[in-house]
């Protein structure tokens, strides 16, 4: 019992220390975190203090009773990292050092879950906000104790000891074209950890790679927007070197082009006009705040990025640019996601629509068929059945009765009520049309307001029902036919807004249905079923989807491949 | 220029009066090739006589009939019936298909599961289950097809030392309006058996009651019969649903489809005569659908159709060992196959092709089998070409029960062969020698020596 406790306390504080590091960058992966941890670590007060401060806090959390998930994932702690590395960067070790990191510490974390009230239930997220505020409130207010001794310090770097690795990567660089951009964006990825150095950006550069393409992608891209439109501005260049704020513009860009937006090329093109504006609040913020004496660091980011998010909120329709809903951590996986719902869900509409016939047939005339599904009557399907060799009729081919599909039974396609049923018209022979009367026997189901679907060329005398009469999804209604403009047996379906024998057709998709292609079954939802193609219902038994009904509370075990799973169903909040 | 066929005279008897309306025009063909593969050549590569099977016509035959019923009713599974025929090849082919097993017995039982099959999917039928199999269906989750009372009270009994739960249907004999009425398998449905039997079911608490199953009857020549078991079927299965509020899974009809195989005494071919399979598939699915089940609750359709999948997928090549005129003049010819590998021509007339070309005369003549037996007559009148020794013939539809019935008596049992679709012909049992025949054979030491 003992070992599982402190096994689970080991995971909760050790994910939690890690997650830390990884959170300040969007991510939960643990390689990136070490490689972050060792970076903190050039300079040894900063990493130790980095450490301290994220302990000190979960210590806190874990007193205080908050929430154990957000400490696992760093959630509640990657501010205060940022807080202890920066204060253990700029000021010297000593009792007074330590009682400030403490004091700080547990107050940014305090920040943090105040923050996470105000901001969650709008469903935004805080960044770094909570370090903002910490690191402001101690630059602003400690200088007033004059006790607290707070010493700016030699920097513990291991620059110091092993110059020769942080400048071979330097020099390296130096030789390359765009050496300055190169050395810019490097020094500013490096600066988010307060490491105004090549080596740390490039360390930095290949854990963001490590962790998602596309993050770093974004990380380049947004950076040379910044980069050139500082350049084409003439901007004022010494406030991009000074504290290598264009971090701004790699953490807006991966933010927005990846994390809380879901990456497509809206959102990359997006970034064109969101990250000049990151630009303008630099410059505007940094004149702002020179005059308060305050370091800007990540505000313009932070500022930028919460209200892009709150507004993009109240839209009321999506185009194009998608908010996350679930996040994966990970732009690959939120993209990934995103396609698959919308491709699952993408017509979530109110009538579902199933095949009018059961077992596997084939699409002899497909939407705008060049036969006869033209105009006006452009959005229909002729159904056949044809056996392996292709054929719809056994030899000879003479007889109604030859054809597979003549007299099977013709179901609805949905619930709802019959409006019309006409009767009475003879089958046709073998390549005879009636083009009199061409729809045939036909029957119209009313569905709901302005939603009608209708069946024709139905067999004379095989309706099973009358007019008025309600009827289940998959209920057999008739028998197909050869009647109306038929020259061989086929099965006319279409949808409609007016329940007219000749109205206009509407263009709908079915809900589900399976398509045959070599013998493999391929599965469409919300999807229009084309012409030449072998179609058939999805079957299902009750025993199945009583199974995978998703009630809250329901918790399934799975034995996958020797592994055992365990979902469970949770409320949306 | 071709030899000419040497042909015998023939003796025959000039009827006076009118022709009879089936005229004297010879209506067969001689059937050279199966599936394009000669004739001649298999029997010279694999013996005299010889089984072939064509691999296209199985693959056919199914498809056609799963397209029959797929398109009628939502929900249709078949189940290949191990005793029609049994070779692996056979099985597996059905398998691959899509099929189920259905088994009688313990050895198709572990047949079945040796080719692969899952547990979940055999079928197991049958009056004859020891406890040893039963306790083995139950381990592998396998529906067993109650047939008695008595096999009931055990399997409760065996239940209740088990951690699973036995997967059960009973089976039901019915009035169907045709005679003769199969009761002798399974509960009967209208005196209350079978109503009694799911009562008792229920009660125990042991079972799980998934279905239900009946087989009316075999080489039915009524559809319509198939669509009062179904009634009644679901009859049955509504009122478990009213009393007990359980759904029965599945309905299982059983197999007894005609195949085109001549009866005894039917005046007409069984290829005009016999009903096609969209008849049975007619009645059954009507009869489903309209019994009153919710949309929802229809349930699964399950078949055991044998026979009329696989019959006219099998040929049977032999060859003429000699001819004889009988005592009152009859033609004979002396076949080397008979009753015991053609165990159902006891009751049917089979279809019989000459496998090389000749000309138009034709005799009656009663075709016999190799055995020592009085009782072996392959056909009793069959107007056939006049063969002479070491002619070759293929008798049709040979497919169903032909192999699994096939005596070893006499003769030993020949090889068989399976045709596969690009035409390559496989060897899917070897012919039986000495060897296998006396494999099981234990000789007492003290018979092992004589002085004759």
């Amino acid at each position: 019992m003992n070992t599982n406790n402190s096994n689970t306390l080991l995971k909760v504080y050790g994910n939690g220390l890690l997650n830390s590091y990884s959170q300040i960058f969007f991510s939960n992966n643990k390689t990136f975190a070490v490689l972050l941890l060792i970076i903190s670590f050039f300079d040894l007060g900063a990493g130790l203090s980095g450490v301290l401060s994220v302990i000190i806090s979960q210590i806190t959390a874990k007193l205080f009773n908050f929430n154990e998930e957000l400490i696992k994932d760093g959630t509640y702690t990657y501010n205060t990292l940022m807080v202890g590395i920066a204060l253990g960067m700029f000021y010297d070790f000593n009792f007074s050092f330590f009682v400030i990191l403490v004091i700080t510490s547990i107050l940014t974390l305090f920040i943090t879950i105040w923050f996470i009230t105000v901001l969650a239930k709008k469903g935004l997220p805080f960044l770094s906000l909570p370090f903002l505020f910490g690191i402001w409130i101690i630059i602003l207010g400690a200088p007033n104790f004059s006790a607290l001794q707070l010493n700016p310090k030699e920097i513990l770097s291991l620059a110091k000891w092993f110059p020769e690795l942080f400048s071979s990567v330097t020099n390296s660089i130096g030789s390359l074209p765009f050496a300055d951009v190169i050395h810019l964006y490097f020094r500013s990825l490096g600066a988010i950890f307060f490491q105004y150095n090549d080596l740390a950006g490039l360390i930095i550069a290949i854990g963001i790679l490590i962790y998602s393409r596309i993050a770093f992608g974004l990380s380049i891209v947004g950076f040379s927007i910044g980069f050139a439109f500082y350049h084409f501005f003439g901007g004022d260049f010494s406030q991009l070197i000074y504290s290598y704020i264009g971090f701004n513009f790699i953490l807006t860009a991966i933010a927005l082009g990846g994390f809380f937006v879901v990456p497509s090329k809206k959102s990359y093109l997006m970034l064109f006009f969101i990250i000049p504006v990151i630009a303008l609040s630099i410059s505007s913020l940094h004149t702002l705040f020179s005059y308060i004496g305050l370091p800007l660091y990540s505000l313009p980011f932070n500022i930028i990025t919460i209200i892009f998010l709150a507004t993009m909120a109240t839209r009321s329709k999506d185009s194009g640019i998608t908010l996350v809903t679930l996040q994966q951590f990970s732009p690959e996986k939120n993209h990934y996601k995103h396609l698959n719902s919308v491709n699952r869900f993408k017509n979530n509409t109110y009538y579902h629509l199933h095949l009018p016939v059961m077992g596997e047939w084939h699409i002899s005339q497909g939407h705008n068929g060049v036969i006869t599904h033209k105009e006006d009557w452009q959005y229909a399907w002729d159904f056949d059945v044809l056996d392996e060799d292709k054929k719809s009729y056994q030899s000879p081919g003479n007889d109604l009765k030859d054809y597979f599909c003549y007299d099977l039974p013709v179901v609805a396609s949905s619930e709802g009520y019959i409006v019309e049923i006409f009767d009475g018209i003879e089958d046709n022979k073998i390549n005879e049309v009636n083009l009199k009367k061409n729809w045939g026997n036909t029957i119209i189901i009313k569905h709901g307001e302005h939603f009608y679907t209708k069946l024709s060329h139905i067999k004379k005398g095989s309706f099973k029902v009358k007019k008025g009469d309600y009827v289940t999804k998959g209920q057999v209604i008739a028998s197909c036919g050869s009647s109306g403009r038929s020259p061989e047996p086929h099965l006319h379906f279409q949808l409609q807004t007016t329940p007219y024998i000749d109205s206009k057709t509407i263009e709908f998709p079915l809900a589900y249905y399976l398509r045959k292609e070599n013998n493999k079954y391929h599965f469409h939802c919300f999807d229009i079923p084309k012409e030449n193609e072998i179609v058939s219902n999805v079957k299902t038994t009750k025993l199945l989807t009583e199974a995978f009904d998703f009630v809250p509370g329901k918790t399934f075990y799975f034995n996958y491949k020797g592994k055992k799973v365990k979902w469970e169903v949770l409320p949306t909040q | 220029m071709d030899k000419k066929q040497y042909e015998r005279p023939i003796i025959k008897s000039l009827n006076n009066g009118v022709m009879n309306k089936f005229g004297t025009r010879n209506e067969y063909a001689a059937l050279t090739h199966i599936e394009g593969v000669p004739v001649k050549s298999l029997l010279q590569e694999y013996g005299s006589p010889l089984f072939v099977i064509s691999e296209r016509k199985i693959r056919e035959n199914y498809r056609n009939a799963k397209r029959i019923f797929e398109t009628r009713y939502p929900k249709v599974q078949f189940a290949w019936s191990y005793k029609t025929n049994y070779l692996n090849a056979v099985c597996n082919t059905f398998h691959q298909e899509g099929s189920w097993a259905e088994v009688v017995s313990r050895f198709e039982y572990e047949k079945a599961i040796k080719n692969g099959v899952p547990g979940d999917k055999i079928l197991f039928n049958g009056p004859d289950k020891t406890d040893s199999d039963l306790r083995l269906s139950i381990k592998n989750n396998s529906p067993i097809h109650i047939d008695h009372l008595d096999e009931l009270y055990r399997l409760t009994e065996i239940a209740t030392g088990m951690d699973k739960k036995p997967r059960v249907a009973i089976r039901v004999n019915m009035d169907t309006g045709i005679y003769p009425m199969w009761d002798r398998f399974g509960f009967n449905y209208e005196n209350g058996q079978a109503w009694d039997a799911i009562n008792k079911i229920m009660a125990s608490g042991k079972l799980n009651l998934v279905g239900l199953h009946c087989h009316i009857g075999t080489f039915m020549l009524t559809p319509s019969a198939y669509g009062v078991a179904a009634s009644k079927l679901s009859e049955l299965a509504l009122s478990i649903k009213h009393q007990y509020n359980k759904d029965i899974t599945y309905l299982d009809l059983g197999g007894g489809f005609a195949s085109k195989n001549t009866l005894k005494g039917s005046l007409l071919p069984g290829s005009d005569s016999v009903p096609e399979i969209y008849e049975y598939a007619e009645a059954i699915t009507t009869a489903i659908l309209n019994a009153g089940f919710q949309p929802d609750d229809l349930p699964y359709l399950y078949l055991e159709t044998g026979r009329a999948l696989v019959d006219d997928a099998g040929f049977l090549l032999g060859s003429v060992i000699s001819n004889k005129r009988l005592s009152d003049g009859r033609r004979a010819t002396i076949m080397d196959f008979g009753v015991n590998i053609m165990f159902t021509s006891f009751w049917y007339d089979h279809k019989i092709s000459p496998a090389q070309e000749f000309g138009q005369h034709t005799e009656d003549t009663i075709l016999y089998g190799p055995l020592c037996m009085n009782i072996d007559v392959v056909r009793e009148n069959i107007t056939l070409p006049p063969l002479k020794p070491g002619d070759q013939v293929v008798v049709h539809h040979m497919g169903a029960y032909n192999i699994s019935q096939s005596m070893q008596f006499i003769s030993l049992r020949p090889a068989i062969v399976m045709i596969d679709n690009d035409k390559k012909v496989h060897l899917i049992k070897a012919a039986e020698t000495l060897e296998t025949l006396e494999k099981g054979e234990v000789l007492p030491e003290y018979l092992k020596e004589f002085n004759i």
